[in-house]
């Protein structure tokens, strides 16, 4: 293992202590590893975290316009419930919580316990689970799809709704629904490495590539020989279009995310591919996001997101945000 | 019990996950992010470190203690479902002294807590799988003898029998089960940590025979 670290087990709170020194509008909470909006305002207040590792998701998305605390846990670890709580009971202003849940069995169960003690508190919360990798959908198990990349698109939209006004049970309706029109598919060209293991998290010849992978260096759904930039977006495109069963003459917005390791030149070439396809079928791109928003340590890799756009995302979703990696102007 | 007695086990239990944390993140590594064995040491280490303050606590306040810690300091799914089915379990303890059908029985009402939580079952290639091999194998040795070591001793073979059945199961509950046929040929970390756990439980006894 080479990482510029000190201790596999300081990871996280060292990590937190530098984000919070670079932005003067965030705190954190030392005990439990969250991240805190100093300023908050009298509104719906959202929360989201999981395990870290996803860097910048989720403490990167803290401030105006998207979340008001991120909860950090080990590395691909959830959370546990003490410290969701302590997220939940920082940021409550009284108009009610709404939690941005990836769908993970460690999420689930820990996120949930969380609310079960907010609720015998008397803090009024609502959950939205973002499932948006279609990699595992025909699976005959019983655990159901995974939450990727898109949850980002979660978070920029709920948190429009919020700083606008908006209420819980507005916002939790509309985040359900854009979770429901958004479909996410990747593919890795190599494992990372989590430090507590201090090894590759699998091994992957010169000429192969993992597809329909999730975010915590786990292997992909199959492996398949590596292609040519064009063809790998047609792999992982086509699937999310018919997925979504998107038709000509619509709108989406297109999110091409960096697994950690893949350059920005990498990135701009699919974002280039995944255009073309969506032109020759008349898909219309109101927004388009390339970067590393939702990471796996220092994975290779790409997923692209497609959320299909109706009327009641599009203001929320070009509205204004300013966090450390997500702004909107 | 005596609280010098759980202090004892726990111990046990904590230099066991230690010889084998590195084992446990292996066996994750190879279907999941590799850090099993790190995460419920720590745990462990938590419950060790919290168990020093222990005073003349009853089983049930014990076993409530230990589900706390373990819940503010595991995280994943492993951390809450291990801890659910301790706080179960405590729940259900009313008497100071217990026999060997209160001890399956305890077993019982965690496994059920897991199932319930996790939304699993018994063949899902997880925890459960080497904590059904261990009821089992407690419940026929009952039948023979009432000498808990010998009962004990014989369930954690039961439960090192049902880790080794994960290995050719496809997983269908957690993170493996992304994997689907791809899971098949490894051990479930989940079901390995639980008879390290019983092993730390059964040295204790051992070395405390008679």
């Amino acid at each position: 293992m080479k990482k510029l670290i000190n201790n596999p087990q300081d990871v996280v709170k060292e990590m937190l202590q530098g984000m919070i020194a670079s932005n003067q509008n965030l705190k954190l909470c030392v005990e439990e590893d969250v991240i805190i909006r100093k300023n908050l305002t009298k509104k719906v207040t959202l929360v989201s975290g999981g395990g870290s590792g996803h860097e910048p998701a989720h403490a990167g998305f803290v401030g105006f316009g998207m979340l008001d605390a991120a909860v950090c846990g080990a590395v691909f670890t959830s959370p546990t419930p003490f410290q969701v709580y302590k997220a939940i009971e920082e940021v409550n202003q009284g108009m009610g919580v709404l939690l941005v849940i990836k769908n993970y069995t460690g999420d689930v169960l820990n996120f949930e316990m969380a609310m079960d003690m907010a609720k015998d508190n008397n803090i009024k919360v609502a959950s939205v689970l973002v499932d948006d990798d279609i990699a595992v959908e025909d699976s005959l198990y019983t655990v159901g799809k995974r939450g990727v990349a898109g949850t980002i698109l979660v978070h920029k939209i709920a948190g429009a709704l919020a700083e606008k006004g908006e209420s819980l049970e507005s916002i939790q309706r509309i985040a359900t629904d854009v979770v429901a029109n958004m479909a996410t598919m990747g593919l890795s060209l190599g494992p990372c490495i989590v430090p507590a293991s201090g090894k590759p998290s699998f091994e992957l010849a010169e000429n192969e590539m993992e597809v329909g992978l999730g975010i915590h260096g786990e292997p992909g759904v199959y492996r398949d020989k590596i292609k040519t930039a064009k063809e790998s977006a047609e792999l992982l495109l086509n699937k999310v279009i018919n997925h979504l069963k998107l038709s000509s003459g619509e709108e989406v917005c297109l999110l091409v995310n960096g697994l950690g390791g893949t350059p920005m030149m990498e990135l701009s070439i699919m974002n280039n591919e995944f255009h073309k396809i969506l032109k020759a079928k008349n898909i219309k791109v109101i927004k388009n996001l390339v970067g590393n928003y939702m990471t796996s340590l220092e994975m290779p890799g790409i997923s692209v997101s497609l959320l299909r756009m109706k009327n009641e995302f599009k203001e929320p979703l070009l509205a204004k945000a300013n966090t450390d990696f997500y702004k909107e102007f | 019990m005596q609280t010098r007695a759980i202090k004892e086990i726990i111990e046990s239990i904590t230099t066991h996950l230690q010889k084998n944390k590195d084992y446990l993140n292996e066996l994750d590594r190879a279907v999941g992010d590799g850090d099993h064995g790190s995460n419920i040491y720590r745990g462990f280490e938590a419950v060790l470190a919290d168990s020093q303050t222990w005073e003349d606590l009853n089983l049930s306040a014990t076993m409530k203690k230990i589900g706390m810690v373990l819940l503010g300091k595991v995280g994943g799914a492993s951390g809450v479902l291990y801890a659910s089915a301790c706080l179960k379990i405590s729940q259900g303890l009313n008497k100071e002294s217990f026999n060997n059908e209160d001890f399956l029985n305890a077993m019982k009402v965690g496994i059920a807590e897991i199932m319930l939580k996790g939304k699993s079952k018994i063949g899902d290639k997880t925890m459960l799988d080497a904590m059904s091999g261990f009821t089992e194998a407690f419940a026929k040795k009952m039948q023979e003898t009432s000498d808990f070591y010998e009962i004990f001793k014989y369930a954690v073979n039961g439960a090192k029998e049902g880790d080794e059945k994960t290995k050719d199961m496809v997983a269908k509950s957690g993170r493996a089960s992304y994997l689907g046929e791809r899971s098949i040929g490894h051990i479930d970390a989940g079901a390995t940590s639980f008879c390290v756990i019983a092993e730390g439980i059964l040295e204790y006894l051992e070395k405390n025979r008679g």
